[in-house]
């Protein structure tokens, strides 16, 4: 037997116990090996992995086993985890010992020879019809196939990747090729992940996100011949997600728009309607006093009539124009550094007449003495709208009360009628243009623009705040509005 | 001779006032008021043979609702009605109709040419209605 060891320096050989302990070891081993500490078990020497495999088949031979003689293969791992396939056949050569024949098992030829015939062409065709990138990956870590989903995918040609390490596939950045690393050796070690996020890199060197299952594969000696991996292309689905989200947006803001729509249609319509009542007064009695046959005080009260129908109608373009410049963002407000008080005493003056015309007194009170910075002729015409609404909507020969204070680091302007007021659940819309053309159905004839006008003056213009006070219907109103001492420019 | 009757019904006064004249001149009795609530009570006193009728009115009821509380009352059934409005007449064209209006009226209108719209709507249905046309204009 030490003949045997001895004559076969060449040979790898080991002289096992019956319990499986290195009786002998020879230079043959160590050389394509490792050195063996004799006295060792030979277990230890066995892969982890194929520990118990190793075990299990060892009891057998100690049976005498029919496969006895039959080669078998194991990984060795030395004490510096340095790992290495063998193939060893088993001889008996006394009652307890054996002789144990070693091969280096060429694995990575193995595994070659494994996949030559392990790709049958159904195989070959389920590859190539997967949508999602396929590739193979033999135990040195080279890609030995990959389907041509993966090849479109990273812009790749086939021959290209075959032999290519798969770690070429791996983003460039270190992190990147550790989280790869780190995936792969849990392949390795669970034998399957699933739904792995990692980052690829194309021919180009553009990232292209996928979603990774790998396999590991074994040959029939339960040798490690390989990894399976898919890929799944990330970017498309990533698109797709981004793409859903774009069409809500669009449909988000193409129902926001035709409602826009709707409310622009409604306020052109409340607009005809506002332009053509004044017209058809105009007409008729122009009409009337064309065809002659009118004596001269209906002559004078059908001019009269012309003359404040054109008044309205010329009041009423104002409005609009100056609201769709606000609306705009056209109108260019003049701030100017002034006193408040003679701003409202103008306003009082100039709807004087209209006052006088209903015999309506106009109480003042103005004497807050602010400074502010304010556009004179803007805060004016706010004014004149209040004050023109309070005498409009004021019985004749009543009172209507104008006073400006100071309130907050601002100016208080407060405008009281005793008229016909504002049912509670009309108060909220007083300041909005006309509202919906179902609603403008049962609106009040000559409302008009002037509050939507003076909201946007007042709050868009000079950072202030308008609001009202009304008891109800038949109860008068008080309209406010306050501008801060120091408002914006 | 009794004279014809005709409601007017619109919430501008001056409008109310240059039909009232308007129809006075052809020799009819004119009740008007300015808002549905009224005009109802007016038309249910006067029994009018033409109401003349406004879409847009302030308060409870729009002339659209006047419009179909006639049509679901019955009791004015040889009433000739002719609606007005100051708004985009295309857009209650079709509800006026099927609310059983004869004509709509767009604001502004030639009070003349007003006039003879109505007179050949009422001859029409006259006509209709005895095989015959009469003039109801020609009674002053």
């Amino acid at each position: 037997m030490e003949q045997i060891l001895s004559k076969l320096e060449v040979q790898p050989l080991l002289l096992i116990s019956g319990k499986g302990l290195i009786k002998r070891s020879n230079a043959g081993f160590s050389r394509v090996f490792f050195p063996v500490g004799e006295g060792d078990s030979l277990a230890s020497y066995i892969h982890p992995e194929d520990r118990r495999e190793f075990q299990t088949w060892f009891r057998n031979l100690n049976h005498e086993s029919p496969e006895l003689s039959l080669v078998k293969n194991f990984r060795l791992a030395d004490k510096n985890g340095r790992v290495v396939s063998a193939m060893l056949r088993p001889e008996r050569v006394s009652e307890q010992d054996f002789i144990f024949w070693f091969w280096e098992d060429k694995g990575i030829n193995e595994s070659e020879d494994y996949w030559q015939t392990a790709l049958t062409p159904a195989m070959e065709a389920v590859f190539s019809s997967i949508l999602d990138g396929v590739f193979l990956v033999n135990v040195e870590g080279k890609l030995i196939d990959v389907n041509q989903a993966l090849c479109s995918m990273l812009g790749y040609h086939k021959f290209e990747l075959i032999g290519m390490p798969a770690g070429k596939l791996f983003s460039n950045e270190a992190d990147e090729i550790q989280k790869a690393t780190f995936r792969f050796a849990r392949i390795m070690k669970y034998g399957r992940v699933q739904e792995i996020s990692l980052t690829l890199r194309d021919k180009a060197g553009a990232e292209v996100e996928v979603s990774l299952n790998g396999a590991v594969i074994r040959g029939e000696g339960n040798q490690l011949v390989g990894i399976l991996g898919t890929v799944r292309d990330l970017r498309e689905k990533k698109a797709l997600r981004h793409l859903k989200e774009k069409t809500s947006e669009l449909e988000k803001a193409v129902g926001e728009l035709s409602e826009r729509d709707k409310v622009k249609d409604d306020f052109l319509s409340m607009v005809g309607h506002e332009l053509r009542t004044p017209l058809a007064n105009i007409l008729g009695y122009a009409e009337f006093l064309l065809e002659g046959g009118v004596n001269e005080e209906e002559k004078d009260k059908f001019l009269q009539v012309i003359y404040q129908e054109s008044r309205r109608l010329a009041r009423l373009v104002n409005e609009i124009l100056d609201l769709s410049r606000m609306q705009a963002g056209r109108l260019v407000y003049h701030y100017v550094l002034q006193p408040m008080d003679p701003v409202i005493g103008e306003a009082v003056e100039a709807v004087a007449a209209e006052a006088e015309q209903k015999k309506i007194r106009v109480e003042k009170k103005i004497n807050s003495g602010l400074t502010l910075w304010i556009d004179r002729d803007r805060i004016k015409q706010v004014a004149i709208n209040l004050l023109n609404n309070a005498i409009k909507y004021s019985n004749p020969e009543s009172e209507v009360r104008i006073e400006t204070r100071e309130m907050d680091q601002g100016a208080l302007v407060l405008v009281e009628d005793h008229g016909i007021g504002i049912a509670r659940e009309d108060q909220d819309q007083v300041f909005e243009k006309f509202g919906r053309v179902e609603e403008l159905e049962h609106h009040t004839q000559g409302a008009g623009l002037g509050l939507t006008i003076v909201k946007l003056i007042i709050e868009d213009g000079h950072r202030g705040r308008v609001w009202l006070e009304s008891a109800g219907v038949g109860k008068g109103s008080t309209f406010y509005f306050w501008l801060p001492t120091i408002a914006e420019k | 001779m009794k004279p014809n009757k005709v409601v007017i019904i619109d919430d501008d006064k001056l409008l109310r006032s240059m039909l009232e004249r308007l129809f006075e001149q052809q020799g009819w009795r004119c009740g008007s008021a300015g808002d549905g609530e009224e005009g109802m009570k007016l038309i249910r006193s006067v029994k009018p043979e033409l109401l003349v009728l406004d879409i847009f009115l302030p308060g409870k009821w729009s002339g659209m609702d006047v419009l179909k509380l006639l049509k679901v009352d019955k009791s004015f059934p040889g009433m000739t009605v002719v609606m007005t409005t100051a708004a985009d007449p295309a857009r209650y064209l079709v509800p006026c109709r099927e609310a059983g209006a004869d004509i709509l009226i767009p604001k502004p209108f030639s009070p003349n040419a007003f006039i003879c719209q109505v007179k050949s709507l009422l001859e029409q249905k006259r006509g209709q209605r005895d095989g015959r046309a009469k003039d109801f204009f020609d009674r002053r």
